[in-house]
């Protein structure tokens, strides 16, 4: 997903679950930051590397494939935004270990870790509360793939098709990928930027939906595509419909950790909440463009009643910075860095409970050994 | 809902058996077209290395031309001879261009005639003969025994690719006449 959504639609889901507009403009801000706290800016206000949850395009050009830098990257992508839907999943039988690993890695929304990531942020921070919103964004847009590089797993090949058009009367069309990394998508020829094909298996090039480029993250787009492990079968990846689900479960999520559910629970989504404004909220999701911010932004501004300002990648680096070193903690991003490491320290535990080692061993056991 | 859904009409064994020969059409079509350019690659380096040896095989006095006054012509026979090699490897590799891209088409979707696969017949037996022949050579204790060990290998690939590309095109064309019976 992009800032459109991570920011103004979390705001507006935020707003919908009873938040007030100061802390929704927290929570949101926070899911934003998600795609921008990477080593690079983290080195930047001096912060520990550790909380990255991101890489920049930059930083995966430079970002070694051995075991380490395999396992470094799946702990931020699979943490984040590739979170994996069913770490226990069946595999087709004689499966090698290799393979069965990263099939479990594969994102899908409703799973057990997404319960376990909105459970985390409750009684947490406001930041916190981002986090756990931008991560359970992403695994309804991410869906079917995997947060770790894997050509097996995520590639994708010519049979690749969006509906142009509506739903009722659109027509299908065989989308065209190129490679320039310095050109754009052209929306109406159906030409689409993605990752060049490498066979490789564990080519940065394969790392989650890069080979299908940014169709995953346009609200508007509706394809079908065989996904590498799909055996050739079809997926149908409706995003409107998924982005809207992905909205109502945000809404009951948030009311969860404000309070107002006693649990929270897989496959449900406050639809109620939503449904005053559920054409609005799809008429923004499907108009074919780039970015929605203006429409979200003026949603968001009719719901609340308030001013939302924009994204602000600098805005509390000063406070950071100039904390003192026993104070960063108590700052906006010391809050965001303790949710992020509590996140990522989570889904490593559980990835490596699995029986999985793409994601390394986690911190806190490392630490259990050092001592004896 | 985003579905990956068993019980949808595009994800029944038939279609997903489709899509898998019709990928498979789209790989070994490939396939073939780059062991065509291997073909003409493999004579020409052969061919140049020994132009030397090929020269001074050919004994014009053998043909009875210097005594009748002609001259030696050698360089306009291995000249002729160098031509006619060019003609069959052109030949050979347009009959794979031809029969890579229809199954390449096929693939695709596109309607295609009999002729690829009546040509691709001919090669599959062209190449089998020609991996018999390797074979023996090898068995045969050749001194060229290290170029048939690899020969060998790049054959009998070549061989398994036509053969699959034919099962393939015969399973697609067969799948999708019974979907268009089906309606």
């Amino acid at each position: 997903m992009q800032l459109d959504f991570h920011y103004y639609g979390t705001y507006c889901a935020a707003i919908l679950a009873g938040w007030s507009h100061e802390d929704s403009l927290k929570i949101c801000y926070s899911a934003q930051f998600v795609d921008c706290c990477s080593k690079a800016l983290l080195a930047r206000i001096k912060g520990p590397a550790s909380a990255a949850t991101t890489q920049l395009q930059v930083e995966l050009m430079d970002q070694h494939t051995d075991l380490p830098g395999l396992q470094d990257m799946t702990r931020i992508w699979a943490s984040f935004h590739f979170l994996p839907c069913d770490l226990y999943a069946e595999v087709r039988k004689w499966a090698p270990a290799p393979y069965r690993n990263k099939y479990r890695m594969i994102c899908g929304p409703n799973g057990a870790l997404v319960k376990e990531t909105v459970e985390l942020a409750k009684g947490g921070s406001l930041q916190a509360a981002g986090v756990a919103m931008h991560v359970l964004a992403d695994t309804w847009a991410h869906r079917y793939f995997a947060g770790t590089p894997s050509l097996v797993i995520n590639n994708t090949n010519y049979y690749f098709y969006e509906l142009y058009g509506d739903a009722e009367s659109g027509t299908w069309r065989q989308v065209r990928f190129r490679h320039g990394p310095s050109s754009s998508d052209d929306l109406e020829q159906g030409i689409y930027v993605s990752t060049v094909f490498r066979a490789r298996e564990n080519s940065i090039m394969n790392l989650g939906h890069g080979r299908a480029g940014h169709l995953p993250d346009y609200s508007f787009m509706r394809y079908r595509y065989l996904p590498a492990w799909g055996n050739y079968a079809e997926v149908l990846k409706d995003n409107p419909s998924d982005y809207y689900h992905a909205f109502c479960q945000m809404i009951y999520g948030l009311k969860y950790l404000r309070g107002a559910e006693e649990t929270f629970e897989a496959e449900r989504y406050d639809k109620e909440a939503a449904a005053p404004y559920e054409k609005k909220i799809m008429e923004i999701l499907t108009v074919r463009r780039p970015d929605a911010c203006a429409d979200w932004k003026a949603f968001a501004e009719e719901l609340s009643g308030c001013a939302v300002e924009d994204f602000d990648e600098k805005r509390y680096e000063q406070e950071y910075m100039t904390a003192e070193s026993t104070a960063k903690e108590g700052t906006f991003l010391g809050s965001f860095i303790q949710a992020a490491a509590a996140q990522k320290s989570m889904v490593t535990a559980e990835i490596a409970r699995s029986g999985n080692r793409l994601a390394g061993v986690p911190a806190i056991r490392k630490e259990r050994r050092a001592e004896g | 809902m985003s579905i990956l859904n068993e019980t949808d009409p595009a994800n029944q064994p038939e279609r997903m058996q489709l899509r898998r020969d019709e990928n498979t059409l789209m790989v070994v079509g490939s396939g073939v077209i780059v062991f065509g350019v291997w073909s003409v690659l493999k004579v020409l380096l052969l061919e140049t290395s020994r132009l030397p040896d090929m020269m001074a095989e050919i004994r014009l006095q053998d043909l009875g031309l210097e005594e009748a006054g002609v001259g030696d012509l050698s360089w306009v026979v291995a000249a002729m001879t160098i031509v006619f090699i060019l003609i069959g490897l052109l030949l050979d590799l347009s009959i794979r261009v031809f029969v890579g891209m229809s199954a390449r088409a096929e693939g695709k979707g596109k309607k295609q005639g009999r002729a690829y696969l009546v040509w691709s017949a001919l090669l599959l037996t062209a190449s089998g003969l020609s991996f018999c022949s390797y074979v023996y050579a090898f068995f045969r204790g050749s001194d060229q025994v290290m170029d048939s060990d690899a020969a060998i290998l790049v054959e009998l690939t070549s061989f398994v690719t036509l053969l699959q590309m034919i099962l393939s095109a015969v399973r697609v064309r067969r799948a999708r006449r019974a979907e268009r019976e089906r309606g």
